[in-house]
């Protein structure tokens, strides 16, 4: 019997772009898959580059970043609660100034380390130390808008938005977690 | 179910600007893809005429062109910079801005969300993005080609440093080379969008009643080409960014130290050239596939139709072009296999890259298999379709010498591998392009293209790209580099000369024979013989609409599926076709 | 229509393969020990295509020609798997074979040994030039240092006068002079961008990427000048960075050094 005769169950009807979930969260899997092969083709570059420098100077975490950090963790955990409680509004305002607060965190962090002359030209761990978080800032913008659209989006898309933001905000929390390891947990 | 479908149909724009301009109709992004690709492939053209001008002629002065072009023709004839800007435009405007967009963006958008029953796209807006940041990276890539200093150098690989190192490097690698990267950079997002839009709709919105295994073939050719895409520009966005950073930000990703160009000292250090070139075919040779998986899928579809059979082992097509997928990722080392890889990594990638000719050949002999005992209906569609297997196959033999590094050791680089890609990956690609529009044209406009200016177009493209990317076999035997603006400065490739004069009047011919297709297709828009639904008495779901279909596809009508994609001939049915919305009683 | 396609496709076939049979444009002649190998692999290989691609066009005419509608019914036939295992197993025996086979003759190449008698020349090839260079009677290079690289004054791989051990090294400029059926070693460098250094006759070619050092080995079997040319993309004169290459015998090359050493 060849493929065509096989008579298949007729599945669910076909989902409404507009209305479903599963849509919504299927395209942020796809577009995180793209995001993490995007840092995955950097972190080979690192490494590479890595081995293959003998003047590759470490350049020391700005502390700063230890409370960035704790900023962005913060904030994806509220952002947690909100999700599952949805009534508190509190727990949202509280994970967008959290990540408006790691932003503002990071910008710190870059001009404490112009200050102390550290270049994208001066040795390739500055340079990628810029152009990760760089990379990785532009998502959590990217992010904040996103959650920022919450409460602004029209109610019935309301739902999907925050599901398919939450995924998007976890994500970018744990690629800075990975970030960090990448940067300096291996010197 | 159907009320509640009512309730969420999208309603038809009005406005122009709307309707035709910032549209999120997939229809019409779809269209305008294929109009970027029509002005990207003549551009691409012509400066392929300029080049292969100065191969036939390499010191001819051109007073005319010299007017157009006064740097390009300082002193009389063309510079070689000129030709080596020519052939780097060239190749990245045909690989970016027409195999790219035509095959996968173009055709895909407008005919994968019929195809699987659905209204449009999963996420029209990004959708519509995608279409505009493509067109924006086309405008700077344009504005490479007439950067002042000239257009890039580097070839449309960009090899480092030399991509890298900025105006030192030689003309047009200044600015020129700067807007190069940035409008890759942009199209990787375009392309990023476009993909995912493909993937989602593929897994998310199909009708009811279409299982994977009922997909037309193109659908699954979209669908994977999708996977590769959506896998392999961040790569080259990647790297497009760390180039850019070595270009602007002083960075040495790709620069090692030490480096002494025109008596300049630079003062990077520690870079590595290699990275880049992993980087990039990490993202090129998907990218090949990216190029050419659509033309197979269209050439299985049409040669289905139009020899009234089902496409022979329907089930293996799907799993070769899956299997030929997933190997692209791990071929990219056959390009380098002179570069100062490891030679023993070189081993490893000759063994993936002859795994990837099975599934390949598995194809062809699918497409032979699919006319055995056909009834061959010769339409324009089928004829692209046929060249396009006839074109597939001698690409792809050559592989067969280029995947050994041993042989490559002396092929590599040379006019040799320029025929081997431009069969397989540019002509044959680009067939699959015309069988496309030959066919779904009618669908599209509502009529037929004329099916005896297409003849005529079809043999000239045949004869002709054959005459062209014959002999370049016999060049590169004959030990000729590539990238090469003359060949007189080496005496053992003067005799090759009379072969360049010959494949340059073949070009010429061929590429001005193209006239007819632009001539056929507008002409056609308003005099063609009008369409009806279902001209070829295909199957797939496009056919059961109206041509051109309405706003959401499939209007009031739910569309349910019941039968596989290729049921031509069926014995004992009343027609010799069923298509895949007919009754299930149509089947005896 | 049917009639005229499928002659096409088997006048493309034939033709094709007629002009390879015939050797109307073929490889240069050959002259180097290696060579050989890669020749016969590249006439093998290129056996096994063209058979293939010959099948195949003359198939798809055949089809095109005989199964062209003649208002019959066309066969309901879609499915063989008896067929297509066999077609898919021959397929893979000839691919991996052919990959197996490739890959001997590579690993014999590049795995071979450099003699201890081999004659040492570096290479550094910059925009648009090619750099030899001897170790001299001493038998070792002098340092170099790219700092001191000085194109204007002729320094142009930065040989560094300090050093004692290149005070006898032999420079030359886009001449390249070799003893007859000796191993030669050439050690790749680029002070620029990468080039790649390629000598048809000799059947070798090997980029030279600047921040490596990327060694080759042959041995020349013939007596004579060629070309070297550069295989990779290098800037606007790439199509003119063009060696010479002086194969000649033991005394001659010996005279040849001491003479450049002279100069
Ligand atoms: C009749 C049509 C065409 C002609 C006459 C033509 C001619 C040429 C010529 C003369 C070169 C330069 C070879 C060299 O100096 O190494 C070239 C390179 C190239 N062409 Fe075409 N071509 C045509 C169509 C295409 C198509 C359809 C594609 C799409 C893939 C394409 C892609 C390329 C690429 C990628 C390169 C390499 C550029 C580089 O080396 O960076 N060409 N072509
Ligand atoms: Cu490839
Ligand atoms: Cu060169």
């Amino acid at each position: 019997m060849s493929v065509s005769t096989l008579e298949l169950p007729l599945g669910p009807p076909p989902a409404d772009p507009r209305v479903s979930l599963r849509t919504s969260l299927l395209g942020m899997k796809l577009a995180l898959a793209a995001i993490g092969m995007l840092f995955t083709a950097f972190t080979s570059a690192y490494v590479v580059r890595h081995a293959l420098d003998p003047d590759w100077h470490a350049v020391p975490m700005p502390r700063i970043m230890i409370a960035n950090t704790l900023a962005l963790v913060i904030s994806s955990l509220s952002l947690e609660v909100y999700r599952r409680h949805r009534q508190e509004r509190l727990w949202l305002t509280l994970s967008q100034a959290m990540g408006v607060l790691f932003v503002a965190g990071q910008v710190f962090a870059w001009r404490q380390l112009q200050s102390r002359g550290v270049y994208l030209s001066n040795n390739p761990h500055a340079a990628f130390f810029y152009v990760l978080t760089a990379a990785h800032g532009l998502h959590i913008l990217g992010g904040l808008f996103a959650l920022g659209g919450i409460t602004v989006v029209a109610q019935e898309r309301r739902f999907r938005w925050l599901e398919a933001a939450s995924l998007y905000w976890h994500f970018m929390g744990a690629l800075w977690l990975y970030l960090l390891f990448l940067l300096f947990g291996m010197n | 179910m159907d009320v509640h479908v009512a309730a969420h149909q999208h309603e038809a724009p009005t406005g122009f600007v709307r309707k035709y301009i910032f549209s999120m109709d997939h229809k019409v992004i779809g269209i305008q893809y294929l109009m970027l690709a029509m002005v990207a492939v003549t551009v691409g053209m012509i400066l392929s005429v300029l080049m292969r001008l100065r191969l036939a002629w390499p010191l001819e002065k051109w007073p005319m062109l010299a007017h157009i072009f006064p740097e390009g023709f300082a002193g009389g004839p063309m510079t070689p910079e000129f030709y080596l800007a020519m052939l780097t435009m060239h190749g990245t405007i045909m690989v970016f801005f027409v195999l790219t967009t035509a095959p996968l963006s173009g055709f895909g958008n407008y005919f994968l969300p019929i195809q699987v029953g659905a209204r449009d796209m999963a996420f029209p807006f990004m959708n519509m993005m995608s279409f505009w940041v493509t067109f924006v990276a086309f405008v700077v890539m344009l504005m490479a080609l007439f950067a002042t200093g000239g257009a890039p150098i580097a070839g449309w690989t960009a090899y480092t440093p030399l991509s890298a190192v900025g105006a030192i490097g030689g003309p047009g690698m200044g600015a020129g080379q700067t807007l190069w990267v940035i409008s890759i950079a942009i199209f990787c997002a375009g392309s990023l969008l476009t993909a995912l839009n493909f993937l989602t709709t593929v897994l998310n919105l199909r009708a009811r009643g279409m299982s994977l295994m009922r997909m037309p073939l193109t659908s699954w050719a979209w669908f994977t080409t999708a996977i590769l895409a959506l896998l392999a520009f961040p790569v080259l966005l990647a790297g497009g960014v760390l180039l850019l950073l070595d270009r602007v930000g002083g960075s040495s990703f790709f620069i090692p130290a030490g480096l002494v160009i025109s008596d300049k000292h630079l003062t990077n250090s520690g870079g590595s050239p290699l990275l880049w070139q992993h980087l990039f075919w990490f993202f090129g040779h998907p990218e090949v596939y990216i190029a050419i998986l659509p033309g197979m899928g269209v050439t299985s579809h049409i040669l289905s139709t139009f020899s009234r059979k089902p496409v022979f082992a329907y089930k293996a097509m799907v799993g070769a072009i899956f299997a030929i997928g997933f190997i692209s990722y791990v071929v990219w080392g056959h390009h380098m296999f002179m570069s100062g890889m490891s030679p023993y990594t070189a081993m490893a990638f000759s063994i993936t890259t002859m795994a990837v000719g099975v599934p390949s050949a598995i194809k062809t002999f699918n497409w032979l298999a699919t006319l055995w005992k056909g009834q061959i209906r010769f339409t324009c569609a089928m004829l692209f379709s046929l060249g396009f297997v006839s074109l597939f196959v001698s690409g792809g033999v050559t592989g067969m010498l280029l995947a050994q590094p041993a042989v490559d050791i002396f092929l590599h680089d040379t006019y040799f591998v320029v025929a081997h890609f431009h069969i397989i990956m540019g002509v044959a690609a680009i067939f699959g392009i015309f069988a496309g529009m030959y066919y779904w044209y009618p669908k599209m406009f509502g009529r037929l293209m004329h099916e005896g200016w297409g003849k005529v177009h079809f043999w000239f493209s045949l004869v002709g790209v054959y005459c062209i990317f014959m002999p370049m076999h016999f060049l590169g035997l004959a030990g000729h580099p590539r990238r090469y603006a003359q060949l007189t400065e080496f005496k053992y490739l003067l005799h090759l000369q009379p072969l360049h004069l010959f494949i340059s009047i073949a070009a010429f011919i061929t590429i001005t024979a193209q006239v007819i297709f632009f001539f056929n297709f507008f002409w056609s828009l308003k005099k063609g013989k009008p369409a009806g639904d279902n001209p070829w008495e295909s199957t797939s779901l496009e056919w059961s609409i109206p041509s051109p279909p309405p706003f959401d596809n499939f209007g009031p009508i739910e569309p349910i599926v019941h039968h596989g994609p290729y049921e031509y001939s069926v014995p004992g049915a009343a027609k010799d076709y069923i298509m895949q919305t007919d009754p299930p009683e149509a089947r005896p | 229509m049917a009639l005229l396609l499928g002659l096409f496709f088997v006048a493309v076939g034939t033709v094709t393969v007629g002009i390879f049979l015939f050797k109307v444009w073929w490889l240069p002649e050959l002259i180097s020990v290696h060579g050989a190998a890669i020749d016969d692999q590249l006439v093998m290989t290129l056996i096994i295509a063209g058979t293939v691609f010959f099948l195949a066009q003359i198939a798809l005419g055949y089809f095109i020609w005989k199964f062209r509608g003649q208002g019959r019914a066309a066969s309901y036939w879609h499915e063989n798997p008896k067929l297509e295992f066999t077609w898919t197993f021959i397929t893979l025996v000839i691919f991996v074979g052919l990959g197996i086979s490739g890959n001997r003759i590579w690993a014999a190449y590049f795995q071979a040994p450099v003699p201890a008698d081999a004659v040492m020349v570096e290479l550094t090839a910059q925009q648009f030039a090619w750099n030899f260079r001897y170790p001299g009677a001493d038998g070792v290079l002098g340092r170099t240092n790219p700092a001191l690289i000085d194109d204007a004054n002729g320094n142009y791989i930065g040989l560094d006068p300090k050093d004692p051990a290149g005070k006898d090294d032999v420079t030359t400029q886009n001449i390249m002079a070799i003893p007859v059926n000796r191993p030669i070693r050439v050690m790749l460098r680029s002070k620029d961008v990468t080039h790649s250094f390629f000598v048809p006759q000799l059947r070798v070619k090997q980029d030279a990427v600047p921040g490596l050092g990327i060694g080759v080995s042959f041995t020349a079997t013939k007596i004579g000048e060629f070309e070297i040319a550069c295989a990779e993309l290098c800037g606007m004169q790439h199509y003119k960075m063009r060696g010479r290459l002086l194969v000649m015998t033991q005394a001659d090359f010996d005279q040849w050094l001491k003479t450049r050493a002279a100069m």
